[in-house]
């Protein structure tokens, strides 16, 4: 049969942001995967090495515009425990807060993309019509909707009032039974489950060899959550459930992640009724004492690792990040071989990528 | 005569392409936000394309990085005249918080011809829906 | 871990910690194959979670974070004439894309590397831009 070679991207409609692939096909089946990444490489890693500690939040934040507030989050925690800043309780309990928001806001991002890729228009328009709400939340809280701007080292730069967080818990409940409804969809709808079980099936082995985290990771049954197996922040004195499914493929991965929501909105509940009072935020010094330190939080999809160096100076010596969307990238070649061209989009999309994330 | 049909006609509908050109994808997700139920942009008949041929309007966002600039200037080509281009976000503008980094040139201007400018970072769906607006005012 | 410090012989020294509370090991370029490949056959949920790479006191410094039940940092140093090392990507794909962009980011070599092509930076770019010698950007 002859060979043919589609290239597909940088620019094309299933890819919100740019990659490259060169799928060799034979027939209708996958042969071959060429991968670029790299066209939203910026250099953030050098760039911040010439900012101070605090000019590198804001420059940080927009690592991605997906999970901007985790990665300030685990960027300040890293500080904070080099310069061993105490930080207030209060703040703690809000930044968690908006890192659940943040992940509601990712995951139901996630549904309406997957949708709209698999041809279903009214799951997009549904999921992202819900999402709305928690945008609103957002934007309540930290005035913005994407970039929040919510993190400085030390705490954080927003502080609700009780009546605004009786407001949010208000949009959270009425999001809540919108997300049951997607469920439904999601868990029932046979134009859904045709399109989506038994595609790129991963095994735990797989998951292993490639290093891969977060939902795609939960869906092939790997028992492994950062917020419940690593604690960190003030998620000890909280109680989840972490979502675990066996069947490992695109439908799975879609279940793990709308159960993810509603244990987020319970989180979010959950943490307004404890939120303690007093300050939100420390004064942090400038200079940071000389020092490393691995930083690692859960993110929407996976887990975020950042290594701080410090020289004992105004500037960071070395920011590195490690995000978990580039091991999913890694692992596209061979999940990719073999299957019909036309289940590819489902499967790429399925994997759930940040691109910003991974270029840097 | 011809002319003016032809930009009445160019008004009445036009369609949009989008491409991140090296940003952090707020005003991606800003900009695709435009097209669920709360914004629904395509009430006035604007639709996002999925191919360069088809727009009429080039929505750009991010600073220009220098792997995806021969890609840019190819997308800029395909697009059928008369084209347009909005830029959306602070750092396409000028390269705004990255543009001492060393693998970004710089705004968008400094590969493609643009007509619109919206700072902002990221942009709200109001104001990139009022921008495209403007935008197809001034036809 | 103790066992791998026993099955390598490995001083007490050389063992610390990073905070907050990961154990690392310092060890020679040599023995990172067999300490990794060690590190994933007696932990069967061990995997690698990142390779950070430093350039400190005129070394490079590259850290090996293994996640499992225990998780763990290899710490090997570089010197800077002669910067290489034996790639672990045969056994765990995971170690390819972190080994390519140490290898384009800071110019460490990695033998045996299976796809040896710059992964984030432009095709011919082989500046090492991550390098403290690599010039910043005029502002």
């Amino acid at each position: 049969m002859s060979r043919l070679v589609i290239p597909i991207g940088p620019q094309h409609p299933i890819l919100k942001e740019p990659i490259s692939l060169k799928v060799e096909v034979e027939g209708e089946n996958i042969t071959h995967v060429d991968l670029q990444i790299g066209f939203v490489h910026r250099g953030i890693e050098k760039l911040v090495e010439s900012l101070n500690w605090v000019q590198a939040v804001p420059l940080i934040e927009r690592i991605c515009g997906i999970c901007s507030h985790v990665h300030t989050t685990t960027y300040c925690q890293g500080v904070e425990q080099l310069a061993g800043i105490e930080v207030p309780k209060r703040a703690l309990y809000l930044r968690t807060l908006m890192c659940e928001l943040e992940r509601i806001h990712s995951h139901l991002l996630w549904l309406g993309i997957v949708g709209r890729n698999i041809g279903q228009e009214a799951m997009f328009m549904y999921a992202w019509r819900d999402r709305e709400l928690v945008m609103d939340v957002m934007e309540a809280f930290s005035g913005g909707r994407v970039s929040h701007q919510a993190n400085t080292i030390g705490g954080v730069r927003f502080d609700p009032s009780p009546a605004e967080t009786a407001a949010a818990q208000k949009l959270l409940a009425e999001l809540e039974s919108k997300v049951v409804a997607l469920r439904n969809i999601v868990e029932h709808s046979e134009s859904f489950i045709s399109r989506t079980a038994g595609m790129g099936v991963m095994n735990r082995d797989d998951i292993r060899r490639y290093g891969l985290l977060g939902p795609v990771a939960r869906a092939s049954g790997v028992d492994f959550d950062l917020r419940r197996d690593r604690p960190y922040s003030v998620y000890p004195e909280l109680d989840f459930k972490v979502i675990v499914r066996r069947e490992g493929d695109v439908w799975a991965r879609a279940m793990v992640r709308v159960e993810e929501t509603m244990q987020s909105i319970a989180i979010c509940h959950h943490i307004i009724n404890k939120l303690p009072g007093g300050a939100v935020s420390v004064k942090a010094p400038r200079r940071v004492p000389v020092g490393e330190v691995i930083s690692r939080t859960e993110a929407p999809r996976g887990e975020v690792v950042y290594y701080i160096r410090s020289e004992g100076g105004e500037h960071p010596a070395r920011v590195k990040v490690r995000t978990p969307t580039l091991p999913t990238l890694a692992s596209f070649p061979e999940l990719l071989q073999g299957v019909s061209i036309a289940d590819m989009t489902v499967i790429i999309s399925g994997a759930d990528l940040c691109i910003a994330c991974a270029d840097r | 005569m011809i002319q003016r049909l032809f930009r009445l006609a160019h008004k009445k509908s036009p369609w949009i392409l989008t491409y991140n050109a090296g940003g952090c994808n707020g005003c991606d997700i800003e900009l695709l936000g435009l097209f669920n139920p709360r914004y629904d942009i395509e009430r006035f008949g604007i639709l996002q394309q999925a191919s360069p041929r088809h727009a009429d309007i080039l929505i750009c966002t991010g600073p220009v990085t220098i792997k995806t600039r021969p890609y840019l200037e190819r997308i800029y080509e395909q697009i059928p005249s008369p084209k347009h281009v909005l830029v959306v976000g602070s750092c396409g503008c000028t390269g705004g918080i990255f543009k001492n980094a060393y693998n970004v040139l710089g705004g968008i201007d400094q590969v493609i011809p643009v007509d619109l400018y919206l700072p902002g970072c990221p942009c709200r769906p109001e104001a990139i829906f009022n921008a495209v607006q403007t935008l197809i005012d001034r036809l | 871990m103790h066992t791998l410090i026993t099955h390598l012989g490995i001083p007490p020294e050389a063992v610390g910690t990073i905070p907050p509370g990961i154990s690392s090991i310092q060890l020679p370029a040599e023995a990172l194959p067999d300490a990794a490949q060690y590190l994933l056959n007696i932990d069967q949920s061990a995997y690698l979670s990142a390779i950070i790479v430093q350039e400190w006191e005129m070394n490079f410094e590259l850290i090996y974070l293994f996640t499992g039940n225990e998780d763990l940092c290899l710490r090997i140093n570089l010197s800077m004439e002669t910067p290489l090392i034996q790639s672990i990507c045969r056994l765990t794909p995971a170690a390819s894309f972190y080994e390519r962009e140490a290898q384009e980011m800071f110019g460490i070599h990695f033998i045996g590397l299976d796809n040896p092509a710059n992964l984030l930076l432009p095709e011919n770019e082989h500046n090492h831009p991550m390098r403290q010698s690599h010039p910043e950007k005029e502002a």
